[in-house]
């Protein structure tokens, strides 16, 4: 399973990377925005996106629209972890298709139970 | 508007004309063109204070980019502080967890770290075959109790590191608020500067309204209590209900 991480703090990421190694996630890759993550997703073999909202340049919800809008992306599971937390930003993730939606500050039980369920649905 | 002023072609003309009348010893002729000089001079001052006006007008319509400095100052700056509380209260609380948990975990290392010690040397004698029968039965019984005890001290300790661990996430939600709050000084210099230049005269002002545009699904960073008016859910509980009302 490799999983690729986006956030625009590096120590976000570093937190979401030890919690999913800790859950048995090894192959992890980051990136600090959407332009960068969207071109790393093309070419890479991910199997699974953690995706921050907020980032400058592309933020996680645009992210979101262009995995789905490509072909080759658009089953790929998509979980975001952000702090924003407006029922009007959460419903608009999930009509963009979100999987799953963390908000900030979590706890690792909650990553741990996001993923399961996830993976239920996927699987 | 040509300024009419007391050097004006018609008052020297006027002036003439009173003199030409008072060398005729033309009483009347000079009485009415004395009337006609004192109505202008009143309608001088008339003008004048017309002009003081128009200035105050202008002047206090320049100033309409105070009332947007003020604006800053009322109700952005007390925003900007309660802010920078909040980035307080997240780094102390940071701070507090780490420490709490550095704290729980190093008397576990020690004790396991002591423990160790005691093992290893009751091994070293038991190698080295200066053990009796004995002794080695109380040694195993208390190999035995050890390794659980530190099975135990090591899920512990993951759990404290753990917890360090997630403390982390304060500097990615400070350094979002923190991003707002410089945003807030970039305002309030656009402001000052704006003011500046009215007062200098060098350019008109141009207000302009930096206030961001709050479209309901625009990023926001972290909702800081007490600041932050818009409405959000209480927590993942809130998240999770939304969703599976959702269809999720």
């Amino acid at each position: 399973m490799k999983i690729l991480i986006v956030d625009d703090f590096s120590t976000m990421r570093r937190i979401i990377k030890n919690l999913l190694r800790d859950l048995g996630f090894n192959n992890t890759s980051e990136a600090d925005d959407g332009n960068t993550a969207l071109p790393m997703l093309q070419n890479g073999s991910f199997d699974f996106l953690v995706t921050d909202w907020n980032m400058p340049g592309m933020t996680g919800i645009d992210l979101l629209r262009a995995v789905r809008a490509d072909e080759n992306l658009s089953h790929m599971p998509v979980l975001m972890v952000t702090a924003e937390q407006k029922r009007e930003q959460i419903v608009e993730a999930a009509q963009a298709g979100v999987n799953g939606y963390i908000i900030k500050p979590f706890t690792a039980q909650t990553l741990k139970e996001k993923l399961d369920k996830i993976f239920e649905r996927v699987g | 508007m040509a300024c009419e002023n007391i050097l004006s072609e018609e008052c020297l003309s006027l002036a003439k004309s009173l003199v030409e009348s008072i060398e005729n010893k033309d009483r009347e002729k000079a009485d009415q063109i004395l009337e006609q000089l004192k109505k202008k001079e009143e309608s001088l001052l008339l003008q004048e204070i017309g002009k003081l006006t128009r200035d105050l007008h202008t002047a206090l319509n320049g100033f309409s980019l105070d009332s947007q400095l003020s604006e800053l100052a009322e109700e952005d700056f007390s925003d900007a502080r309660e802010r920078l509380h909040y980035v307080i209260s997240l780094t102390d609380q940071a701070a507090n967890t780490t420490l709490n948990s550095v704290e729980e975990a190093v008397p576990l290392c020690d004790q396991l770290h002591s423990r160790v010690r005691e093992i290893k040397s009751s091994w070293d004698r038991f190698l080295s075959r200066d053990m009796c029968a004995e002794e080695f039965r109380e040694f195993s019984r208390q190999l035995e109790s050890c390794l659980k005890e530190w099975e135990g001290d090591v899920v512990s300790i993951k759990q404290y590191l753990n917890e360090i661990l997630l403390a982390q996430d304060f500097q990615d939600l400070t350094g979002q608020v923190l991003h707002r709050v410089i945003e807030l000084v970039e305002n309030l210099e656009t402001s000052l500067v704006g003011l500046i230049r009215v007062a200098g005269k060098k350019e008109k002002g141009t207000s302009k309204q930096n206030k961001e545009n709050n479209s309901d699904i625009e990023a926001t960073g972290p909702r800081v209590p007490g600041v932050d008016k818009w409405k959000t859910v209480s927590g993942q509980d809130e998240v999770d209900d939304l969703l599976s009302s959702l269809g999720f």
